[in-house]
């Protein structure tokens, strides 16, 4: 894998496509999670900052993983920074934007839906927290990893961490049992 | 239709939780629901377009754009422009049309490209040695707020500043390099020194000062610093939460009081279950 990360500094094609097949899912999938609303373009562009500064990046593979989803998250915060201080377009581009054998609106929408109800167990979550659960659970990073990214101490990242799950935790339970109680309707 | 990846959580996702918790535990099944809904393959044709464009991009940042740089900070000659050099150098690359454009017509300049653009534009620049001003930064500082500076001709300024919940921001200095802001709630500051260098990179360090140093303990009054206090008959206990200060001491009469304000922060820890490492 290391070799990967050098073939591709070097301008491989092959290097290159590899490491789009290994990563590319899990930042569109991260920028998906964190609301981009065209994950595809972000990834993109996250593939071309690190082509243009890979000569610069020392370290092995998973480094390399560190690197690149700290791009991806720097990405995701400039994006949802620019979009709260513009005005929403009211016409839908969406078509036009989309990547060639991308999902299709309809079905773009229904996998929207079942992300959102998904990520409602995050709603009573600090944005950090936010960030450190979808590193771990959607780009696989282990804490250090997501350190790494955020710019925290591997500590601070566990206990942000932890308090988060707890929290979701007790999120998850409580739904749970209120769609138990819900179902089973007494008998009057 | 996209191919879902297959997904597992790895013995280490779910090492804590099992301690507590039965397998088929509620967050793991969440977890695994969502990375599978999320996380699927691309098409063979988009891997392909991407991992194109990133060799390019990668021979061209190395290479090319270097020797187009050269050119220009030499001399523009043979009726070379900046944009026709920028648009050559990048090659298929998708923004460096528009870039060209901009630059050739003041666009960049003047900071009026969509970031992503302005981005391009001052990376691209630095290198023909132009310098053109930069997105704005946002520092989050740890759920307190956020400050959101630009760097404009070298000079920092203070863009927007938010803070949340109960927490209260004011700047405490502020120089053309070097911008400090104070995030102050009941029992913690959060001083933010952002500082620019020479070459354009903005740093920030966050300092946290926590608990209210010189709180006494009174009779059966609270204490200063996030921390609630229980009374009885001989003794009084302080409970922080999970922020108190630690080595606060108290003096009441007739009574001894314990002040340890790790205990419970610790317990909390220990108590709350991840993925964790």
């Amino acid at each position: 894998m290391d070799s990967l990360v050098e073939e591709a500094a070097a301008g491989s094609n092959s290097a290159w496509h590899k490491i789009v097949e290994l990563l590319g899912p899990s930042i569109r999938g991260f920028a998906r999670a964190r609301g981009v609303s065209e994950p595809d373009e972000l990834t993109q562009d996250v593939f071309l900052d690190a082509a243009r500064s890979i000569g610069g990046f020392h370290g092995d593979w998973a480094g390399f993983r560190s690197w690149i989803f700290t791009i991806a998250y720097r990405r995701i915060a400039d994006h949802h920074r620019r979009n709260a201080r513009r005005p929403r377009l009211i016409f839908d581009d969406s078509a036009a934007l989309r990547m060639p054998g991308g999902p299709r609106p309809e079905e773009e929408a229904v996998q929207r839906e079942t992300i959102d109800e998904l990520l409602a167990a995050l709603h009573n979550l600090n944005q950090i927290e936010r960030d450190v659960v979808l590193l771990r659970i959607i780009a696989d990073l282990s804490s250090d990893e997501v350190a790494a990214v955020v710019g925290k101490s591997p500590g601070n990242v566990r206990v942000i961490q932890n308090r988060a799950l707890s929290r979701m935790r007790k999120n998850l339970e409580k739904t749970c049992n209120e769609l138990h109680h819900s179902t089973i309707a007494p008998v009057t | 239709m996209n191919k879902r990846t297959s997904t597992h959580l790895s013995s280490e996702d779910v090492n804590p939780m099992e301690s507590e918790q039965p397998l088929g535990d509620l967050l793991s099944s969440w977890a695994t629901d969502l990375r599978t809904t999320v996380v699927t393959d691309f098409e063979p044709a988009v891997v392909e377009t991407m991992a194109g464009l990133a060799a390019e991009t990668t021979l061209v940042s190395a290479g090319t754009l270097a020797t187009a740089a050269g050119n220009t900070a030499g001399a523009l000659t043979g009726g070379q422009t900046l944009s026709s050099v920028i648009a050559s150098s990048m090659g298929k690359i998708a923004v460096s049309a528009a870039l060209a454009t901009s630059i050739a017509t003041g666009g960049a300049v003047f900071g009026a490209l969509p970031d992503p653009l302005q981005t391009s534009a001052a990376d691209i620049a630095e290198i023909v040695g132009i310098e053109l001003p930069r997105p704005d930064v946002r520092i989050d500082v740890d759920g307190a707020g956020e400050v959101v500076v630009e760097l404009v001709d070298g000079v920092l300024h203070i863009v927007g500043l938010d803070a949340r919940g109960n927490w209260e921001v004011s700047i405490k200095s502020e120089t053309d390099t070097t911008v400090i802001v104070d995030f102050v709630s009941d029992t913690t500051t959060k001083t933010v020194t952002i500082v620019s260098d020479t070459v354009g990179e903005v740093n920030s360090t966050v300092e946290t000062i926590t608990g209210s140093v010189g709180s006494a303990l009174e009779g059966s009054t609270a204490v200063d610093g996030g921390m609630e206090t229980k009374t009885g008959d001989d003794a009084i206990k302080v409970e922080a939460d999970g922020t108190g200060s630690t080595g606060q001491t108290a003096n009441t009469p007739g009574a001894d009081a314990n002040v340890d304000a790790g205990v419970e922060a610790d317990l909390n820890v220990e108590i709350i279950t991840g993925f964790g490492d």
